[in-house]
C-alpha cells in the first residue's frame, strides 16, 4: 500500500461520498447489527440504542473502514458493544423465563424468536458468538475466525460445542412447551 | 491452513436440525427492527429521515430470512442511492470531525450507559487502510457511474446485488449464483462488476466449489491487487495476497 496515496485519500474531503456510504451501510447492515445485539439478550429498544452506538463508531471511523469491510467492522463493533452490555440486563433462568413468557402471552404461544433467544442465553458466551455468526448471520468460518481473532479450527470446535448446547436447550424448551400444552 | 480444516458443516437452518430447531433459527435470522426503531436509529446517527420515511416498508415479517432481508433493505437502499444520484436530496449532515453538531446530538441520544468508555476498536481484520488510487476500486465506480446510469438501472442493479448478498449471508449459495448470473446477463459491465465477482467467489465457497472459488479468487486478487476488496477475497478464500 502506498502510504502517500492512502493519506491523500483520507485527507480528501468527500462529504457526499461519506454520506452515501454511511447511508448505504445503514440500509444494508443495520438489521443485522440490531439482530446480533438482540441475540445477546437486549430488548428491541436497547438493541436499537446499541446499534446507534455501533454506527456512530463507524461514522467516526469511516475513513479507516475498507471498502467491503463494512460488515466486518460493524459486526465486530456490535460484538464489542454487546460484550460490554452482556449480563448488565439481568436474565432469568430458562424455565422461569419460559413460564414468564407463557404467562404474559395470555394463552398465545411464545414467539419463536423469543424461544430462540432463550435457548441462546443458555450457551457459553464464547460459543454463542460463533453459533450466532455462523448459524444465524451466515458468516463463513474464515470471517468468524478473523472477527473473533481465533484460529479457524477453534471456530469449528466452538461451533460443535455450541450446537450441542443449543440443541440441549431447545430440547428442554420443547419438552417444557409440550408439558404446558403449547406445542 | 487447508480448506478442509476450516470448512464447517451445513448450517442447521438448511440441514440436520429438527423442524422446531429450524423454526427457531429461522425466526431469529429473519427478525427485523420495526420501522419506528429504524427511523430512530437513522435520526440518531445523522441520516436524514426523508429517505427512510419516503421508502415503502415490506408488509410481512414472516417470510424466509433471505427474502425478508432483501425486501426490508432494498427499498431504503435504493431510495437513498437514487436520491443521491439525482443530487436532489438534502441529507442530514454527518460530519467526519469529532464533535460536529450532528454527532454530538446523535451521541446524546445514545442511551447505552454500559458501553465501554474508551472508543471501541473493531477487530483488526475489520480495519484496513483505503485502497490505493492505482487499484481498481470496488466502491468508486458506484459513485462515478451514478451520473451516467439511469436511476432505474441503478435500482435494478442494487436490487440484484443485495439479493445476492443476502443469499450468500444466508448460506444459499445456489440462489446467490443464480442471481449473479442474472446480473451478468443484464449488466455485464455494470457498476457493480467487482462486487459481483467477489460475491460469486463467496457463493461458490458456500456451495462447496472451493477449487473454482480459489481459481476465481486468484484472478480477482490479480485484477484488483492492493484493493481492500481483493484483500477480503484473499482472506475468505485463504489466499495470501501479494502486494
Amino acid at each position: 500500500m502506498n502510504e502517500k496515496s492512502t493519506t491523500a485519500l483520507r485527507d480528501r474531503p468527500a462529504p457526499d461520498a461519506d454520506r452515501l456510504r454511511l447511508q448505504r451501510m445503514f440500509a444494508i447492515f443495520h438489521p443485522a447489527v440490531w439482530r446480533i445485539l438482540r441475540r445477546h439478550g437486549l430488548s428491541p429498544d436497547a438493541a436499537a440504542d446499541a446499534t446507534q452506538q455501533a454506527f456512530l463508531i463507524a461514522a467516526e471511523r469511516l475513513a479507516d473502514i475498507a471498502v467491503d469491510s463494512e460488515r466486518a467492522f460493524l459486526v465486530a463493533t456490535a460484538l464489542r458493544v454487546a460484550r460490554g452490555l452482556r449480563r448488565k440486563s439481568s436474565r432469568l433462568e430458562l424455565d422461569n423465563e419460559l413460564d414468564q413468557h407463557i404467562a404474559s402471552a395470555a394463552g398465545d404461544e411464545p414467539a419463536d424468536v423469543e424461544l430462540c433467544d432463550l435457548a441462546l442465553s443458555k450457551l457459553n458466551p464464547e460459543l454463542a458468538e460463533v453459533f450466532l455468526l455462523y448459524e444465524i448471520e451466515g458468516l463463513s468460518s474464515i470471517e468468524i475466525a478473523a472477527l473473533l481473532e481465533i484460529p479457524p479450527g477453534s471456530v469449528a470446535s466452538r461451533l460443535r460445542r455450541a450446537r450441542e448446547q443449543f440443541r440441549t436447550a431447545v430440547s428442554r424448551l420443547e419438552r417444557g412447551l409440550n408439558r404446558r400444552g403449547q406445542r | 491452513m487447508s480448506n478442509s480444516s476450516t470448512r464447517l458443516p451445513p448450517r442447521l437452518r438448511t440441514a440436520g436440525a429438527t423442524p422446531f430447531e429450524q423454526r427457531l433459527l429461522q425466526s431469529a435470522a429473519s427478525e427485523q427492527p420495526s420501522r419506528e426503531l429504524s427511523e430512530r436509529m437513522a435520526a440518531a446517527i445523522g441520516i436524514s429521515a426523508p429517505v427512510l420515511l419516503a421508502a415503502p416498508r415490506p408488509a410481512t415479517s414472516a417470510a424466509k430470512a433471505g427474502a425478508v432481508g432483501a425486501r426490508a433493505v432494498l427499498p431504503w437502499l435504493s431510495g437513498g442511492l437514487l436520491v443521491l444520484a439525482i443530487g436532489g436530496a438534502a441529507l442530514g449532515l454527518l460530519h467526519r470531525t469529532r464533535g460536529a453538531p450532528p454527532a454530538r446530538v446523535a451521541r446524546a441520544l445514545v442511551s447505552v450507559a454500559a458501553a465501554p468508555a474508551a472508543p471501541i476498536a473493531p477487530a483488526p481484520s475489520a480495519v484496513v487502510v483505503a485502497p490505493s488510487e492505482q487499484a481498481p476500486s470496488a466502491s468508486r465506480p458506484n459513485l462515478r457511474n451514478n451520473a451516467s446510469s439511469s436511476a432505474a438501472d441503478l435500482r435494478a442493479q442494487i436490487t440484484l446485488i443485495d439479493a445476492a448478498r443476502v443469499a450468500v449471508s444466508a448460506g444459499a449459495g445456489e440462489r446467490a449464483l443464480g442471481i449473479l448470473r442474472e446480473y451478468e446477463t443484464k449488466y455485464g459491465a455494470g457498476s457493480f462488476r467487482p462486487e459481483v465477482r467477489a460475491l460469486k467467489i463467496e457463493a461458490l465457497i458456500a456451495v462447496g466449489r472451493d477449487s473454482e472459488a480459489r481459481a476465481l479468487a486468484s484472478r480477482f486478487v490479480a485484477d484488483y491487487r492492493g484493493s481492500s476488496l481483493a484483500q477480503r477475497v484473499a482472506r475468505i478464500t485463504g489466499l495470501t495476497q501479494a502486494h
